[in-house]
């Protein structure tokens, strides 16, 4: 499964208010075939956003923007069908992307409860001591750059290690004039090799 | 406050050599603005393999 969208975004405010200066401009919400630079000229630059407006919130915080699919919550792995799914991959070459080594990491927690429950029925030594070495595999690296379309570089985070799973708040650097710039999202484990993010 | 804002959905093959796009931007500092990409390099953390596996066939 694969969830691709592309979404633009500038979110700029200078200053806070203080108590008697004008309210800051709230950007305002356009869908990409609608946006056109030349429009926003001298005026605060939209959010724009390739999903329907309505599909990713009405508001520019955080909470309301990070809706949308999410592999871990669409269904879940039942129990009963993972002896089923341990017999089939037995028979497998240990290391190939199979769609029942996929499905059991896919749904880690689940084939994780299961294991601590029921152990690894149908799974020789080798294929148990390798599904359990992959399912605690629960951490990534991940960099992230900004580059505009002159090829410079604008802005640049590197996260040596963070847990799969958990949402993170990043920052970062580098950014000059264009001031503090940050990021909120998760990665997930969607497969073998594959891994599903949301920023 | 400035927020990098989404959302972005993608799925990334881990350990990938290079950068991969994530999501086209808009840049702005309020005096130039122009497009831009957000790019993004990501890896599955390294497992130790256990003994039983260390020679064989895990990858």
């Amino acid at each position: 499964m694969i969830w691709f969208v592309l979404a633009c975004a500038s979110n700029r405010v200078d200053s806070v208010p203080g108590p008697h200066s004008a309210p800051q401009p709230v950007p305002q919400m356009v869908h990409i075939d609608d946006f056109d630079p030349a429009d926003w000229v001298g005026k605060t630059p939209p959010i724009v956003v390739s999903t329907p407006i309505q599909d990713v919130g009405s508001g520019i915080n955080c909470a309301s923007s990070c809706t949308g699919p999410d592999p871990t919550n669409q269904d879940v792995l039942e129990a009963e069908l993972i002896p089923g799914i341990f017999e089939e991959w037995n028979s497998q070459e240990i290391g190939d992307p199979t769609i029942e080594l996929e499905t059991l990491l896919f749904y880690n927690h689940d084939t994780q409860a299961f294991i601590a429950e029921k152990g690894t029925p149908g799974l020789d030594e080798k294929h148990a001591a390798y599904l359990k070495a992959e399912l605690a595999r629960d951490s990534v690296s991940m960099e992230m750059r900004l580059v505009d379309d002159a090829g410079q570089v604008t802005g640049f985070l590197s996260v040596p290690s963070f847990p799969l799973w958990e949402k993170q708040h990043l920052t970062f650097t580098g950014t000059g004039t264009l001031g503090h710039l940050e990021t909120g999202g998760k990665a997930k484990r969607v497969g073998l090799a594959h891994l599903w993010t949301r920023w | 406050m400035h927020f990098v804002a989404g959302p972005w959905f993608a799925v990334f093959e881990t350990g990938v050599d290079g950068w991969r796009d994530y999501g086209r931007v808009w840049l702005s500092d309020g005096q130039e603005s122009g497009p831009g990409t957000l790019q993004v390099r990501i890896k599955l953390e390294d497992q130790d393999w256990p003994k039983e596996l260390a020679q064989g066939s895990a990858p």
